[in-house]
C-alpha cells in the first residue's frame, strides 16, 4: 500500500479512501484490528498526525471505532458503509463520464452503449507508472 | 503536555547582510507537536532564519522564543533540548563515528543509548569508520542520529534531503518517523522535495525574499488553493482579480487565476466582473501551489 | 566528564600540529649529525660530539618557541577553518568550558614541548661540562617572549577564521616589535640590557592582555 505524496489529494484523504477500499474488499473484516497509528505511519512513511486524522475521519464515517487502550477496529457495519462509499465513488466517476458525453453532444443511447462496452471490457492491468497502484 | 504554549514563536524577525535584506518582518508560531515544512526558493532566507533560531546568527530586529525560552539568553540550555541538522555536515573529519557519538552523548542529559543503537542499525552506520571517509548521505544520517538520539523536544532540519538519492531519503524519513511517532515532538524542516513535505508536514510556511508568504495546514492549503481556468468571450478583458489571488496569467483568450481562498464566491465574483465561458476549477498539488505563490510574487515585482 | 571529553577533543585537534612540531624539533639534530659525520670524515681532530649536541639542542629550543604560537593559533581558528566549529557550536557546550579546555590544551602542549627542549639543552650543557647557563635576564626575556607569542596568537585566533594568520601574527609581531625597539632605543644610546628589560616588560603586558581579549571575544561571539 502506498500513498502518492505528489497528488493534489491530501494524504489523509488518500488514506481514508485506501482503508475504505480494504474494508470494502474484506481485507479487514468487522471487529478486526487495523494497524496502530505508529505502525501505519511507519508503513506508509507519513506523519503520525496524518494517520490520526485519517482514523478520526474513518471513525466519524462509522467505518471504524476506537477501543480505549486496545486500538482501532473495523466497526460492525464497516463493510456495508465502505461498500456504500465505494458506490458513491463509482457514481461520481460515472457522472463525470456522462458529463463529458453531454458536453460533446453524444446522445443518451450512445452513452449507454459506451457503458455496456466498459462493463464488457477486461480489467485494465495495473499501470506500472501509476504511483497509487498497490505494491 | 508542555510548559510552553508555542514550541517556536518568531515575531517581526529582521536581518540584513550589508545592504541586502535577508529576512524582513518575519513572524510565525508553531504549536507543540506540529510538523512544519519550511518552503522557499534558494536564497529566500530559510537558512538565515534557521541559524537565528539556533542562535548561530543574531537578528537585527524582532524576537525569537524556542520552547518558551529566549535563545539569545540561554542558548546552551535550549540546545540540550533541540536537535539540529544543518545544511552542511561539519562533524570533525578526524573523528570516528563511534567517537562522535560518545562525544555528543556527554553533553545531552536525555541521551537514549537504546534509541542510538536502533538508529545505528536503521542507518547501517559503521562505528569504526572515520567521518572523512563517509559519503554525503552517510554524514547526513550520522548528523540526524546525533540530533535524534537525545530525544529532543524540537527538531530543526535545514534541507536534510538535498542532493541525496531516494533510498537514503527514505531511510532518513524512517528515522524521523520512528522517533517522532514514539513521542510527539515539534519538527521544523526546510526542503525542496515536495513529496517529503507532503508526507511529513502538518503545515507549511512559505518564505520568499525574506518575507512570509503563507503559513497554513497542508490540507487546508490543498483544499482552498485552486486554479481557475476560463476563456474570455471575444473582446472581454479581465476586470479585477478575485479575492485571494496569488497568481494570474493570460495567454490568448485563456485566463488562469490561482486563488488561495477558493469558494463559490470566487466563481461568482469572476463572472460578475468579466464575460467568461468554460469556467473550470483545477486542483493543485503542493508543488504547483508553491510555484504559483512564487511566480505571483515575481510577476508582481516585475510589474 | 564534560571537561575531560573536551580536553580529549582539543588534544586530538592539535595532534597534526604536535607531529609537525616534533619533526621541527628533531631537524636541528639531524642537520648537526650530518655536519658532524662529514667533518669527522674530512679532518680527524675535530670538535667533540657534545659541542655539536649543544648547538643542536639550542637550535631546537629556539625552534620550539614557535609552538607557543602554533598551538593557541590552531586552538580556536583551526576549528573554524575546517568548519567543525559549527558542529560544536550547536551542541550544548558552554562557551566557558570550551574556552577553558582549549586554553589548557594549548598551554600544556606548548609548555610541554619547550620544557622538554630546555631539559635537553641543560643535559647538553652538563655533558659538555659547561658551567654557565643562561643568565636570569636571558631567562626572563625568553619567558616574556613566549608569553607575548602565546597571547597574540590566541587573541588573533579568537577573531580569525584561519590558524595561519594567527600563528604568523604570534611569531612575527613580537620579532618585529623587538627589532624595532632595539634599533630605536639603541640609537638613543640605551644599553642592550635595558632595551631587553623594556621589551620583556611590554611582552608581559601585551601577552596576557591579548589572551584576555581573545577569551572575552570567544565568550561573546555569536558566530561559531
Amino acid at each position: 500500500m502506498a500513498v502518492n505524496p505528489d497528488s493534489h489529494i491530501p494524504i489523509y484523504e488518500q488514506i481514508v479512501e485506501h482503508v475504505c477500499g480494504l474494508i470494502a474488499a474484506g481485507v479487514y473484516r468487522a471487529d478486526e484490528a487495523l494497524p496502530s497509528v505508529r505502525g501505519m505511519a511507519l508503513q506508509l512513511r507519513v506523519n503520525p498526525n496524518t494517520i490520526q486524522r485519517a482514523y478520526q475521519e474513518l471513525e466519524r464515517g462509522g467505518f471504524i471505532r476506537t477501543r480505549k487502550g486496545l486500538g482501532v477496529f473495523v466497526s460492525t457495519q464497516g463493510a456495508t458503509s465502505a461498500q456504500k462509499k465505494t458506490e458513491n465513488a463509482i457514481l461520481e466517476r460515472f457522472v463525470e463520464g456522462i458529463d463529458l458525453g453531454r458536453k460533446t453532444k453524444l446522445g443518451p443511447a450512445r452513452i449507454q452503449t459506451v457503458f455496456r462496452r466498459a462493463m464488457r471490457s477486461p480489467r485494465r492491468p495495473a499501470d506500472p507508472n501509476d504511483k497509487r497502484t498497490e505494491t | 503536555m508542555s510548559k510552553y504554549q508555542n514550541a517556536i514563536e518568531i515575531r517581526n524577525l529582521g536581518k540584513r547582510f550589508k545592504d541586502t535584506p535577508a529576512v524582513q518582518d518575519f513572524s510565525i508560531t508553531v504549536a507543540p507537536g506540529r510538523v512544519v515544512g519550511f518552503l522557499g526558493p534558494n536564497g529566500a532566507g530559510k537558512t538565515t532564519t534557521i541559524k537565528m533560531l539556533m542562535d548561530l546568527l543574531r537578528a537585527d530586529t524582532g524576537t525569537i522564543s524556542l520552547l518558551g525560552l529566549d535563545p539569545t539568553e540561554v542558548a546552551t540550555a535550549i540546545r540540550a533540548r533541540v536537535g539540529y541538522v544543518p545544511e552542511q555536515q561539519n562533524a570533525p573529519r578526524w573523528m570516528r563515528v563511534a567517537e562522535a557519538i560518545s562525544f555528543c552523548r556527554t553533553f545531552y542529559p536525555t541521551w537514549d543509548d537504546n534509541l542510538c543503537d536502533q538508529l545505528i542499525r536503521l542507518f547501517s552506520l559503521d562505528p569504526s569508520k572515520k567521518i572523512q571517509s563517509l559519503s554525503k548521505g552517510t554524514k547526513v544520517k550520522l548528523t540526524l542520529l546525533l540530533a535524534l538520539a537525545h530525544r529532543p523536544e524540537l527538531l530543526v532540519l535545514d534541507e536534510p534531503m538535498a542532493g541525496l538519492d531516494p533510498l537514503i531519503r527514505e531511510e532518513l524519513v524512517d528515522g524521523i518517523l520512528q522517533t517522532a511517532s514514539d513521542h510527539p515532538r515539534t519538527i521544523l524542516f526546510s526542503s525542496h522535495t515536495f513529496a517529503d513535505v507532503q508526507r511529513l508536514a502538518d503545515e507549511v510556511v512559505i518564505i520568499h525574499e525574506g518575507r512570509l508568504l503563507a503559513q497554513s495546514p497542508v490540507d487546508d492549503l490543498l483544499a482552498k488553493t485552486k486554479r481557475i481556468r476560463s476563456v474570455l468571450t471575444d473582446g472581454a478583458e479581465p476586470q479585477k482579480n478575485p479575492k485571494g489571488t496569488i497568481w494570474q496569467q493570460r495567454s490568448g483568450r485563456e485566463w488562469l487565476v490561482t486563488v488561495n481562498e477558493f469558494s463559490q464566491d470566487t466563481i461568482d465574483s469572476l463572472k460578475a466582473g468579466t464575460d467568461l465561458e468554460n469556467i473550470e476549477v483545477i486542483d493543485l498539488s503542493l508543488e504547483e501551489i508553491f510555484k504559483d505563490f512564487i511566480r505571483g510574487q515575481r510577476s508582481e515585482l516585475c510589474a | 566528564m564534560r571537561l575531560r571529553i573536551l580536553l580529549w577533543k582539543d588534544f586530538r585537534q592539535q595532534t597534526s600540529f604536535l607531529l609537525a612540531s616534533l619533526i621541527l624539533l628533531l631537524l636541528p639534530y639531524l642537520i648537526v649529525s650530518v655536519i658532524f659525520v662529514v667533518v669527522q670524515i674530512r679532518e680527524q681532530n675535530s670538535t667533540p660530539w657534545y659541542d655539536y649536541f649543544r648547538i643542536a639542542s639550542i637550535a631546537s629550543l629556539i625552534a620550539s618557541m614557535i609552538n607557543f604560537s602554533f598551538f593557541p593559533a590552531n586552538a580556536i581558528a583551526g576549528e573554524r577553518a575546517d568548519r567543525s566549529a559549527e558542529f560544536f557550536a550547536y551542541l550544548p557546550i558552554r562557551r566557558s568550558e570550551a574556552v577553558l579546555s582549549k586554553a589548557i590544551v594549548s598551554l600544556a602542549l606548548s609548555t610541554g614541548v619547550v620544557v622538554t627542549c630546555v631539559a635537553i639543552m641543560y643535559l647538553s650543557f652538563k655533558v659538555g661540562r659547561i658551567e654557565r647557563g643562561p643568565s636570569w635576564e636571558e631567562r626572563c626575556l625568553f619567558v616574556a617572549t613566549l608569553m607575548a607569542m602565546f597571547g597574540i596568537a590566541w587573541g588573533v585566533s579568537s577573531f580569525a577564521t584561519s590558524a595561519t594568520y594567527a600563528a604568523a601574527a604570534g611569531i612575527a609581531l613580537p620579532i618585529c616589535y623587538g627589532v624595532t625597539l632595539a634599533l630605536l632605543l639603541e640609537e638613543q644610546g640605551l644599553p642592550s640590557p635595558q632595551v631587553a628589560t623594556i621589551f620583556s616588560l611590554s611582552c608581559v603586558v601585551v601577552g596576557p592582555t591579548c589572551f584576555a581579549a581573545g577569551v572575552r571575544h570567544y565568550l561573546h561571539r555569536v558566530k561559531p
